[in-house]
């Protein structure tokens, strides 16, 4: 493309001001129009100029949410009048709006996907801000073009059901707050989805849920409800758990990281008390392990009879009720670690994970606080290794400010001279302040 | 027993690109931070990165911004098309948070540059082909007409409104639908 010549003529006059944004590649507009409700980028910046006039027709982009602003109907106008040749390679949506109880809720969203998928579309992302299934189409299960699926919702109706599945280019899965309808939806999954790497499952209801495939790097199950997980992912760099049914884990040789949260009752499902859990992980580089208390007891036992080592753990999480109530176990744990770098214990770990959206709370540092009766902490000190690169350590008690100066002050004192971390923190976070 | 990987083919591992801007400045940089352009990354595979890689659309000045943020972000997983953090469990370990929060906030003082080194940027992100970069630059154009009339965006951008008031009824006509 070249560019106009400069003006002629009077040499003071100052040319116009450069419109850069006009003068971007259609593929980079697009991209920009993407961050935009569709209906905006074909109303308001339709008007700017000419340039801009057919934009949003030619994208292969089209992010619509129904915020109360713009109509369902205009949803469909947007995608009947767009190009009818172009293809639509992502789509998302968000409805954020209360709705009445309706069947026919999402009849119109059901058409704009639909309507994309027979548009060769790869991602679809639909965020559902309230109480209503989205009803996915079968379609969506069966895509020769599909690369990605989100689907992330807050009702318990979404009932995944398809009678096939057929998805050999999807890499990502990610499903939030939907109900498999039987053990078969696994099976056509493992069959039907030969190219995935990460699988993402929260919030849901699984049954009883075997998991086998060789392309899976990633998986994760996250609140989610089940009477049983059989993992089969011989491939599986990094795997995240919430236990509260029964866990299977074949041999992940590769797995790097792994954060596993066991719920209260969790332990109770698990074959041998846990430990075969626990073994699972051994290969591990980063662990991160909350609600672990009894679980590693028992390992501790059984680990010097069955040899079991972790090599490779680099970074361990504890998050515990009272990590100081936990030195024991703890201190033998770590003999079984030899090249453990970094240690973090929690105490708030447990209570938070799963709203833990800031950091905030790393920040009530100020005011530490101790208790009397500290036999539990003095004793920690002397169960971790010495010379870790980075210790950090979160207290929760319930104490007040007085006592923290000088209680705190002795652990910092004691975790120097005996840890020698090169890099430590401890927050002394109280219950009172936490929970406020 | 199998033995650890030695510091030799640590070294080996990372094998240096030189980048050449348009006004001739070389950088050296390692695979791993070039190859988050997928541009590079097609010429490294093609085994055409002897001698340099000339990348004549690129100024030193924005070839310095572009390398300080492949640095950055190497270490994190690429970005891919259409990955979405909002929905996003990437960050459940500890270190993975923390390391996600540094770059957020990376991405933020980045992201400080006036709007001539913006348009630059998002340029270099194209040409190069950095998904990553090209995502943070659009956005930020996107948010910054966010809630603005049409005359108020083409003050910012000095749009130069080339539409007859004939031709600004049809598309009002023709959009209609949008403003319902």
């Amino acid at each position: 493309m070249s560019s106009a010549a400069p003006p002629l003529g009077d040499a003071t006059a100052r040319p116009p001001p450069r419109d850069r944004l006009s003068a971007l590649p259609d593929g980079v507009l697009h991209r920009v129009l993407r961050f935009l409700d569709a209906r905006r980028a074909a109303g308001d910046l339709s008007l700017l100029s000419r340039r801009w006039r057919r934009l949003w027709a030619t994208s292969p982009y089209a992010s619509l949410s129904d915020d109360g602003h713009y109509s369902t109907s205009s949803g469909d106008a947007l995608l009947l009048l767009r190009g009818v040749a172009r293809s639509l390679l992502w789509l998302r949506l968000d409805a954020a709006a209360a709705m009445e109880e309706d069947p026919a809720a999402f009849a119109h969203q059901r058409l704009w996907v639909r309507h994309a998928l027979g548009r060769g579309l790869r991602v679809l992302q639909i965020f559902l801000r309230f109480d209503a299934a989205f009803q996915l189409p079968d379609g969506v299960f069966n895509s020769p073009t599909l690369e990605e699926i989100t689907l992330s919702g807050i009702s318990d109706d979404e009932v995944i059901a398809p009678e096939t599945i057929s998805l050999p280019r999807l890499k990502k899965l990610h499903l939030g707050s939907v109900r498999l309808a039987d053990a078969s939806v696994a099976e056509k999954l493992n069959a039907g989805c030969p190219a995935l790497e990460h699988l993402s499952l929260s919030l849901s209801t699984l049954g009883s849920f075997k998991i086998s495939s060789q392309t899976l790097k990633t998986l994760s199950f996250l609140d989610c409800r089940y009477e049983g997980i059989h993992v089969s992912v011989p491939s599986i760099c990094s795997l995240r758990l919430t236990v509260s049914g029964n866990v299977q884990l074949d041999g992940m040789p590769s797995l790097v990281s792994a954060w596993v949260y066991v719920y209260p009752d969790g332990v109770k499902h698990l074959a041998r008390g846990g430990y075969d859990l626990v073994a699972a992980l051994a290969n591990v580089e980063q662990l991160e392990l909350l609600g672990f208390d009894t679980i590693i007891q028992d390992t501790v036992e059984r680990s010097a009879d069955e040899g079991l080592r972790f090599n490779k753990l680099r970074s361990l999480v504890i998050g515990e009720v009272q990590v100081n109530d936990f030195y024991r176990p703890l201190a033998y744990f770590l003999r079984f670690a030899p090249n453990l770098a970094s240690l973090i214990l929690d105490e708030a770990a447990l209570e938070k994970w799963h709203f833990c959206e800031t950091q905030e709370y790393w920040n009530v540092t100020d005011h530490a606080f101790g208790e009397k009766n500290h036999s539990g902490e003095l004793k920690l000190v002397s169960a971790l290794p010495r010379g870790l690169e980075r210790l950090r350590i979160r207290f929760l008690k319930d104490k007040d400010d007085d006592e923290i100066e000088i209680e705190s002050h002795k652990m910092l004192g004691l975790l120097k001279e005996k840890a020698k971390p090169k890099v430590m923190v401890v927050v002394w976070l109280q219950v009172s302040k936490w929970h406020y | 027993m199998a033995s650890a990987g030695s510091g030799d083919e640590k070294a080996a591992a990372a094998a240096m690109i030189t980048l050449i801007s348009s006004d001739n400045e070389k950088f050296e940089v390692t695979e791993a931070t070039a190859t988050l352009s997928q541009t590079i990354r097609h010429m490294i595979e093609d085994g055409c990165t002897d001698g340099g890689v000339p990348l004549p659309n690129v100024t030193s000045k924005i070839l310095a911004r572009v390398i300080e943020y492949c640095k950055k972000h190497a270490t994190a997983a690429a970005g891919e098309e259409g990955s979405s953090s909002s929905f996003s469990d990437a960050a459940f370990l500890e270190v993975d948070r923390a390391f996600l929060e540094e770059l957020e906030e990376f991405d933020d003082a980045f992201l400080e540059v006036d709007r001539a080194t913006l348009f630059d940027l998002i340029l270099a992100a194209n040409y190069l082909d950095i998904k990553g970069l090209l995502n943070l630059t659009c956005q930020k154009v996107a948010d910054s007409v966010k809630g603005k009339t049409p005359e108020q965006i083409r003050e910012m951008y000095n749009i130069v409104n080339d539409l007859t008031p004939e031709e600004e009824a049809e598309i009002r006509r023709e959009t209609q639908w949008a403003f319902e």
